[in-house]
């Protein structure tokens, strides 16, 4: 008897749209389906259906037998003895999934406490077991600790210890790595493929990134309008095709909007034990350095933490830095009077990351786009001609100015804040993340319409972001940035073919991860900051590695604009053009 | 956090002292003791009044910085000076206070835990019979004022006396004596009264904190590890939920005081807001400006308290301060 058998399977939400129209697969022990879709093809209500957590209203119809026991219509009293006990649920975003109050170790503690009644110091010695089992360094200590006090990653973890706790037949993971960069991302996946080997467990792996489930999932169906359809064994998939480079004008000729060089930012470390007191402070930024030329794409990527958004932000500030300085279009922002930094804010305009939040939910877009006009003193009665043509240049509807921006989707929401950025015809347009919150059918509009929107007009983006498929498709030139500093920089097709820095092949190739290690931003270690996890350094001989542990490494600019921070690169960089 | 709280208290500490001298100032400006001894008949002469008001530092004609120096200088000594007719304040201010907080603590606590409890019923069934029953009733509280539910509540008891014939429940004045039984009898309306109106303060609030943790992550996180949803939704959400109630409680110690007075009124008890009126009323600058001490002393601790609760409910705000 397989674990789950789902047939027929049809949502009504109480909207009264569809969301999933005779759905059915079934799953055996052991084995992991992926279930691939679009947003909006219904996969997530499918997961949320096998569990019976649909909001109140939804109407379901068909059938959801776990180990042949039928579970729909079941009353919740019924299905709370189910769930999280033979069929758990791994959710989305593991930054909200966690009560913020309740330390980890208590809520893994609990889920075991429901089920199994056993004392509650024999639950939490079990959640500390499971926390090691899901690889969180410390567990001890981190059973206690609370889920602001814990990385993406690690809560992601400690969602996975939660779905494993009580040995389920079926684990439900719906979008489990999205959220995560890309070397949490195959840290969270061997994750789940060992908690799968520990348990036996069926998984149903409901994802909208195809990469995510190959070579992952053993069977991959596709899910599209709220039917499924057998798309055959996952480990065959072929590779998703990458967009082709376009040809790259000269570069040396362009005049340099953004220069940043030596840029610092520390934080001082809040209040806490006395201990941290003398540490001092987070390197969240610790001596960058680039330029950004005219109608070019700079891309900063690095993990979570690596201090790409400081940097952002501390060149959106136009302000005297720590230390370093900034150059926008050939003025120091140290020297800025505060009339000459209103000016020069119009050349450089920012794209936020959630679409969501960046946008006034009480103003309608017409008033969005306006804002930055009235600002800086645009002619009243020019207002509405301009912000028809700024809807036209983003392909929105003139219909839609008069919108609120709860009545827009998620891409349209984003072309809105685009819109927004480039009212002032601006030089520099800083981008955080800009597609990360959306769908990837929606990204590769938005990702079009900024490339064409550079050419046209002649932009300069300064990109920052974790997705390495965005910067494929629009940058020109990426630096690459671990723990404050940037270890590797060159032309994208450049760096991604031939990456020179261990870091960066490890952020390419996850058959090549660094190594754990302890990496205390507040106190890097002397010489080479990322020879701890380097999976070089402990290979090299102890004459080669002698220079590792003393001299920090300075990303030179060699030939091609190809720079690499590591005395023992992987390609030599002078053959480079 | 104890640093955080050390802080919190010192700027109490400096509002405190800020109301009270301003309380002072304004009453010794405002109030005309004066008035009242030279209404008396016969009338005593000016000489005598000038050293009676002069013996308590009530002279009008005495510079109000001289005056404000004196009486400083006695509530710095622990000494809140004398009443227009010579008697100690401090004994009668702190009989008064304890009067006081018998009428409005149980209240206020009871009313905080239903206002509470009835905001996140109302928020579970949000749009159904219960929540519009609990918003309905909320309003109707809210737009009575204190004194005429104290009214309505009186005479419903007293139509309950009459239809038992029983003499169930008495609401003028203190228990004179006797054991717990008389004590609930007394207490009962007033407690009442209050916990009434501060219910519906907190628990309109509660409710609209309480329906943005309904459809929260973890809430669902919980339901999918095997909480019902009523556990899931008193563990998890209405927890999280509670931490901003934290500080809108306390900034309900206003309107509560206030409240207080109109309740000692209805309900015969005699004290402090009682007192309050009528120093105002007699012109007694003392006993206004120690009894507005006090209720700044209340304020500044309620913030103290509700600064002390959400950091232990929630570590976010233990980590921030």
């Amino acid at each position: 008897m397989n674990p789950l058998e789902v047939t027929d399977l049809r949502v009504a939400l109480p909207s009264g749209v569809r969301a999933v129209d005779g759905a059915g697969f079934e799953v055996r022990s052991g084995e992991v389906l992926g279930v691939v879709g679009e947003s909006g093809s219904g996969k997530t209500t499918l997961g949320l259906a096998v569990m019976g957590l649909l909001p109140a209203g939804a109407r379901v119809a068909g059938s959801v037998r776990l180990r042949g026991e039928e579970l729909l219509g079941r009353t919740d009293a019924e299905l709370s003895r189910i769930r999280g006990n033979d069929l758990a649920m791994v959710f989305q975003d593991p930054l909200s999934a966690l009560t913020p109050v309740h330390p980890v170790g208590d809520q893994i503690a609990e889920t075991i406490r429901i089920h199994q009644g056993v004392r509650r110091a024999a639950a939490r010695a079990r959640a500390v077991e499971l926390l090691d089992l899901v690889g969180v360094p410390g567990a001890a200590r981190r059973a206690r600790a609370h889920p602001h006090e814990l990385s993406g990653g690690m809560r992601q973890r400690v969602l996975i210890a939660m779905a494993i706790a009580n040995r389920p037949a079926v684990i439900i993971a719906d979008e489990p790595v999205t959220a995560l960069d890309t070397i949490a991302r195959s840290r969270i996946l061997d994750v789940l493929r060992v908690a799968q080997a520990s348990t036996g467990a069926a998984i149903v792996l409901i994802t909208h990134d195809l990469d995510a489930v190959t070579g992952f999932a053993d069977r991959v169906m596709v899910m599209s309008e709220g039917r499924m359809a057998d798309a055959g064994p996952g480990r065959e998939l072929p590779a998703v095709e990458v967009a082709p480079v376009p040809a790259r004008p000269a570069r040396a000729s362009r005049p340099v909007v953004l220069e940043v060089s030596g840029l610092v930012r520390h934080h001082s470390l809040p209040r806490g034990t006395p201990a941290r007191r003398r540490a001092g402070a987070v390197r969240a930024v610790d001596g960058v350095g680039f330029d950004v030329r005219e109608a070019e794409t700079v891309a900063l990527v690095g993990e979570s933490g690596c201090g790409k958004t400081t940097t952002l932000m501390e060149i959106m500030r136009l302000a005297r830095p720590q230390g370093g300085r900034v150059m926008v279009m050939g003025q120091d922002t140290a020297a800025l009077t505060r009339a000459r930094r209103k000016a020069l804010r119009r050349d450089v305009q920012v794209v936020f990351q959630d679409p969501y939040s960046s946008l006034d939910p009480r103003m309608r877009v017409s008033d969005i786009i306006a804002e930055p006009l009235t600002a800086h003193r645009f002619p009243r009665a020019l207002i509405g001609d301009r912000v028809r043509d700024l809807l036209a240049m983003v392909d929105l509807d003139p219909a839609h100015a008069r919108r609120h921006p709860h009545a827009l989707s998620g891409g349209q929401r984003q072309r809105v804040g685009i819109a927004r950025a480039l009212a002032l015809e601006p030089r520099l347009v800083l981008l955080d993340e800009p597609v990360a919150a959306l769908d990837v059918t929606l990204r590769a509009g938005v990702l079009d319409l900024l490339s064409d929107l550079r050419s046209r007009l002649g932009l300069a983006y300064l990109l920052v972001t974790h997705d390495l498929t965005v910067v494929r498709r629009i940058a020109d030139r990426v630096a690459v940035m671990h723990q404050g500093r940037i270890v590797e920089t060159g032309p994208v097709d450049e760096v991604f073919h031939r990456p020179a820095h261990p870091y960066t092949r490890a952020l390419l190739d996850p058959r090549f991860p660094p190594r754990d290690g302890p990496s205390d931003p507040a106190a890097p270690i002397p010489g080479c900051r990322f020879r701890i996890r380097c999976p070089h350094y402990a290979a090299l001989g102890p004459r080669c590695a002698g220079l590792c542990d003393v001299v920090d490494p300075q990303p030179g600019e060699g030939h091609g604009g190809r720079g690499v921070a590591c005395h023992h690169p992987l390609v030599t960089l002078e053959a480079a053009t | 956090m104890a640093a955080f709280l050390l802080r919190r208290l010192v700027r109490g500490l400096v509002l405190v002292l800020l109301a009270s001298s301003l309380a002072y100032l304004l009453a010794a400006y405002a109030l005309r003791p004066r008035a009242e001894l030279e209404g008396r008949t016969p009338r005593p002469p000016e000489a005598v009044i000038d050293a009676q008001l002069t013996r308590h530092n009530l002279n009008d004609r005495t510079p109000l910085a001289d005056r404000f120096r004196v009486w400083a200088t006695g509530v710095a000594h622990g000494s809140f000076g004398r009443t227009r007719e010579g008697e100690p304040v401090d004994g009668e201010l702190w009989r008064r206070l304890g009067v006081s907080a018998r009428l409005l603590l149980p209240g206020t606590v009871l009313g905080c835990v239903l206002g509470v409890l009835l905001g996140a019923y109302a928020a579970i069934r949000h749009g159904g019979a219960a929540d519009h029953a609990v918003t309905f009733l909320g309003y109707l509280l809210l737009a009575a004022p204190v004194f005429v539910l104290a009214v309505l509540l009186q005479t419903a008891a007293a139509e309950a006396n009459d239809a038992t014939g029983l003499r169930l429940l008495t609401w003028v004045g203190e228990p004179p004596g006797g054991g717990p039984l008389e004590a609930v009898r007394h207490a009962a309306l007033p407690t009442a009264t209050i916990a009434l109106a501060q219910a519906a303060l907190v628990g309109r609030y509660q409710r609209a904190l309480m329906l943005d943790v309904l459809h929260a992550d973890y809430v669902r996180t919980a339901r999918a590890r095997g909480l019902r949803r009523r556990d899931a939704l008193l563990r998890h959400g209405l927890r999280v939920a509670l931490v901003p109630m934290t500080a809108h409680a306390a900034a309900t110690s206003g309107p509560v005081l206030f409240g207080g007075v109109c309740a000692e009124r209805v309900f015969g008890r005699h004290g402090l807001g009682a007192w309050l009126v009528e120093a105002i009323a007699r012109g007694d600058v003392h006993v206004a400006a120690a009894v507005t001490c006090l209720a700044a002393c209340a304020v500044v601790l309620t913030g103290l308290a509700a600064d002390v609760l959400s950091g232990i409910l929630d570590p976010r705000v233990r980590a921030a301060c």
